[in-house]
């Protein structure tokens, strides 16, 4: 029979948490709504000891994404490389002009000869770790890792990548560092990799990098006077222009190609010269083998996004040591226990094989799509806002009004106790995710 | 080597069973891309909720419950196969 007393109680309860909950929400929204309205980005982020900063994320170069960073505000064309062509729009920098005419080299900052460059090959979203930097000879380690990735932070008319850094090691002044993690983004969908460079300093040879959630360790050596792309990269054709008379000219089988600053790029294919008819067999390969001879980052980020997709190469290497009991020893784990690319591709191929026959499939496609989604649209700048009218020069005028943004919750409680709150909201995630899972092994 | 022997068998006993299993689909292409549209719009509210952290909760149980599942089901096979067991449905 039911008790009308306790129902009238709950539903009272229940009313009262619904009411309260919508208070304090709509409080919530109506502060958030006033200060998105008041603040600017330079005060948003000075509120977290923070300077604005704006990076270009769209075709037409205007400036749309504002971001907060521990820089230097200051940052001028010429002494950041990175800045000058991340921030294509002429309002976000002083100093710095383009030009698309031919051989007008604006802004470009070239790398000396012998500076070594990695690479690797991130999945979309994921932490870049340098895991360490090893000294040779009592040298300092000294590199830059940001805005100078050419692949990254290069303008390209079609792909816009931002390459986030968690630490806030900004571009431009070589930096000494003994572990750093970056983040990987990008904005093109469908595009499930990100190519991420660093520039290393004469006198480093050895050091390691991981993109966490790779297959395996993922880098190579790229030394800027001998630079291969693999058959099987992608390659950007778009940005290269041959002017023999440029003093930043690589050499490809005795015709020089040059790169210019900005948004001129030209069409390599245009002198004959067609990149992705090359085989499997003819990679291109540049030598600068004159001293004096130097190549542009824009060069290397034409050359160098060819290796998007290329294939793992294997770091194990023992010989830089100079003791040598431990180069033994390592030499000995290497050739016992340190899988060859044979073998890592083998064993790739067929799991990718395996995951694509029935039954797997019905499993892995339902998890893979997921896993697709999660890793194309994992950014949290998004906006929620609500429909709203105002009057335009004599009419009224339709517009979205933002509501919340990711700013909003920082702006409410702090930045630290924003963080706080999503790691306790994934943390009580996983929580229920387990005891899902322990259910599951208790009934059944 | 030892890491290579083992990788390299694992690899040829995968693509073989792999070669071996039948190419058949039980989802159609239209709901695995519903399926990923879905969870792309989803995830557009990361930015309010850790979308990100329930996807990898509902990747963590879909490959449990498959483990699980999967074990359960083989024990059972086993169990009726030397007689000790019953296969219920």
């Amino acid at each position: 029979m039911l008790n009308y007393a306790n129902y009238n109680r709950s539903f009272f309860i229940i009313i009262f948490c619904v009411c309260g909950l919508c208070y304090f929400q709509s409080s919530a929204l109506a502060d958030n709504f006033v200060s998105e309205l008041e603040k600017t980005c330079a005060q948003t982020c000075a509120d977290n000891n923070q300077v604005c900063k704006s990076i270009s994320t769209a075709d037409d170069n205007t400036v749309n994404n504002n971001y907060c960073t521990l820089g230097d505000s200051s940052d001028t064309c010429g002494e950041a490389q990175g800045d000058c062509n991340t921030m294509i729009n002429d309002e976000g920098f002083n100093g710095c002009t383009y030009s698309a005419a031919p051989g007008a080299e604006r802004c470009s900052k070239y790398p000396e000869r012998q500076a070594k460059w990695t690479y690797c090959n991130c999945e979309k979203n994921s932490d870049f770790s340098i895991l360490e930097v090893q000294p040779i000879d009592g040298q300092v380690d000294y590199m830059t890792a940001t805005d100078s990735a050419p692949y990254i932070n290069s303008y390209q008319p079609f792909e816009n990548y931002i390459f986030h850094d968690d630490n806030n090691h900004l571009a431009g002044s070589w930096t000494k560092i003994d572990a750093v993690l970056f983040k990987a983004m990008t904005a093109l969908a469908g595009d499930t990799h990100v190519g991420v460079f660093l520039k290393m300093a004469l006198g480093n040879d050895n050091y390691s990098a991981n993109c966490d959630g790779n297959f395996g360790t993922d880098w190579a050596w790229l030394p800027v006077n001998e630079v291969t792309v693999p058959a099987d990269g992608v390659y950007h054709d778009e940005a290269a222009f041959i002017d023999p008379n440029a003093d930043q000219c690589a050499y490809y089988n005795e015709t020089y190609f040059c790169t210019i600053c900005g948004i001129g790029f030209y069409t390599y294919p245009a002198e004959g010269v067609t990149w992705v008819s090359l085989g499997a067999a003819d990679y291109p390969k540049f030598q600068l083998d004159t001293a004096g001879e130097r190549v542009s980052d824009y060069s290397l980020w034409f050359l160098l996004a060819g290796t998007k997709n290329a294939a793992p190469v294997s770091a194990c290497n023992c010989a830089s040591s100079s003791n040598i009991v431990f180069q033994g020893i390592c030499e000995g784990f290497c050739y016992l226990f340190y899988p060859t690319d044979y073998g890592l591709t083998t064993f790739q191929t067929n799991y990718t094989n395996l995951k694509a026959a029935f039954p797997f499939n019905t499993y892995y496609q339902l998890t893979d799509a997921i896993s697709a989604a999660s890793t194309i649209t994992d950014d949290t700048s998004n906006t929620i806002g609500i429909p709203m009218v105002r009057k335009v020069a004599g009419h009224a005028q339709y517009f979205m009004q933002p509501v919340i943004s990711s700013s909003s919750l920082p702006n409410a409680i702090g930045g630290s106790a924003a963080n706080i709150v999503r790691n306790s909201l994934s943390t009580l995630i996983w929580l229920l995710t387990g005891g899902i899972a322990i259910l599951l092994f208790i009934k059944f | 080597m030892i890491t290579n022997a083992i990788l390299i068998m694992l690899g040829y006993f995968m693509g073989l069973i792999a070669t071996l299993a039948p190419i058949w689909t039980v989802w159609p292409s239209g709901f695995i891309d519903g399926i990923t549209y879905f969870f792309t719009g989803l995830m557009k509210f990361n930015f309010i909720f850790p979308i990100d952290t329930v996807m990898h909760g509902l990747n963590f149980l879909a490959g449990f419950a498959a483990l699980f599942f999967s074990a359960k089901l083989l024990i059972m096979l086993i169990n009726w196969l030397r007689g000790a067991g019953e296969i219920k449905i």
